[in-house]
């Protein structure tokens, strides 16, 4: 099927913001944890930069199909696969990672699920902590994380009422309405 | 009858429930699943609100299908729960992408499917910026 010129366009320019050279994984956790957070936010740069990330006019997360689609302003459908890490309690300010969260599928869980072998494997609390005590940034750490040790290509955070759904993403695909 | 012959009679359910539930006060939906003797039955209510962290919210109706139940008959889906419980996602998924009213369920800020004294999966979730 050819490509329209918006989907070449976004491919070429995803592909060249967003490619990078792996390299060996922090020893240490704290390194990791900052090398996690600025990589996504350099991600997430780019796709404000590409696509408008952050103009959208409503997003839709199905657990059966495992999709986040973004509904742009100006009819823009950006659709990709996705990953709940975590949902963030601002009333509370509790974190608790998917794979504890009985509402969501198994599917939806295997980011979260990796992240806390790393932590059983590296002695890390927080990942294997289903619920904690801890800001927005740290949950934004915890996605930082699962984009980094995925593969992931970008994150979202989903408000919903007084929760927060945290989500990675993967290759993004576009259409027009 | 195998569940995706069920597929159509759920569609025409759904379609004919979410037409009288449309309503702006409606902020989420839950498909409620009840356990009878030779079958599954499934519920739609429409809720005035919508709580991640509380599944309560599925209590606070404003709209219930209430006797207008679906049937999943034991005969085709299985009497074990977990296959009750797989068989109406299935059908809720399905209606979600190809249902003619599934863009009232979506417009919602949550779709959700779990048995009445369980817990609720999540079907479909959907927010603004």
């Amino acid at each position: 099927m050819p490509h329209t010129p918006i989907k070449l366009i976004a491919f070429v320019l995803m592909t060249l913001l967003l490619g990078q050279v792996q390299q060996p994984l922090p020893a240490d956790f704290p390194t990791l944890q900052k090398v996690s957070i600025e990589e996504l936010k350099q991600k997430t740069a780019a796709h404000v930069e590409i696509w408008g990330l952050d103009k959208i006019e409503r997003w839709d997360l199905s657990q059966g199909s495992g999709k986040l689609v973004f509904t742009l302003r100006d009819g823009l459908i950006a659709a990709s696969p996705a990953q709940i890490v975590g949902t963030y309690n601002s009333e509370d300010h509790t974190w608790l990672w998917a794979w504890a969260n009985s509402s969501i599928d198994t599917k939806l869980q295997t980011d979260a699920l990796k992240l806390r072998k790393y932590g059983e494997e590296h002695h890390i609390d927080r990942l294997t902590t289903a619920k904690w005590v801890g800001t927005e940034d740290d949950a934004w750490a915890m996605t930082a994380l699962a984009v980094k040790l995925c593969g992931e290509q970008g994150a979202y955070r989903g408000p919903s009422g007084s929760t927060y759904v945290f989500v990675a993403f993967g290759e993004v695909v576009f259409q027009k309405k | 009858m195998r569940l995706i012959e069920l597929q159509s009679e759920f569609n025409a359910w759904a379609d004919r429930l979410l037409t009288q539930a449309m309503s702006s006060s409606v902020v989420a939906y839950n498909f409620n699943l009840y356990e009878h003797a030779t079958q599954f039955a499934i519920q739609l209510v429409g809720t005035r609100s919508f709580d991640m962290k509380d599944q309560d919210w599925a209590c606070d109706e404003i709209f219930s299908s209430g006797e207008d139940l679906f049937s999943l008959p034991h005969a085709v889906v299985g009497d074990r729960w977990e296959k009750g419980l797989e068989a109406a996602k299935s059908l809720v998924e399905s209606y979600l992408h190809h249902g003619s009213k599934a863009e009232v369920l979506k417009a919602s800020s949550g779709v959700g499917v779990g048995f009445v004294d369980g817990d609720i999966e999540f079907a479909h979730l959907r927010g603004s910026q």
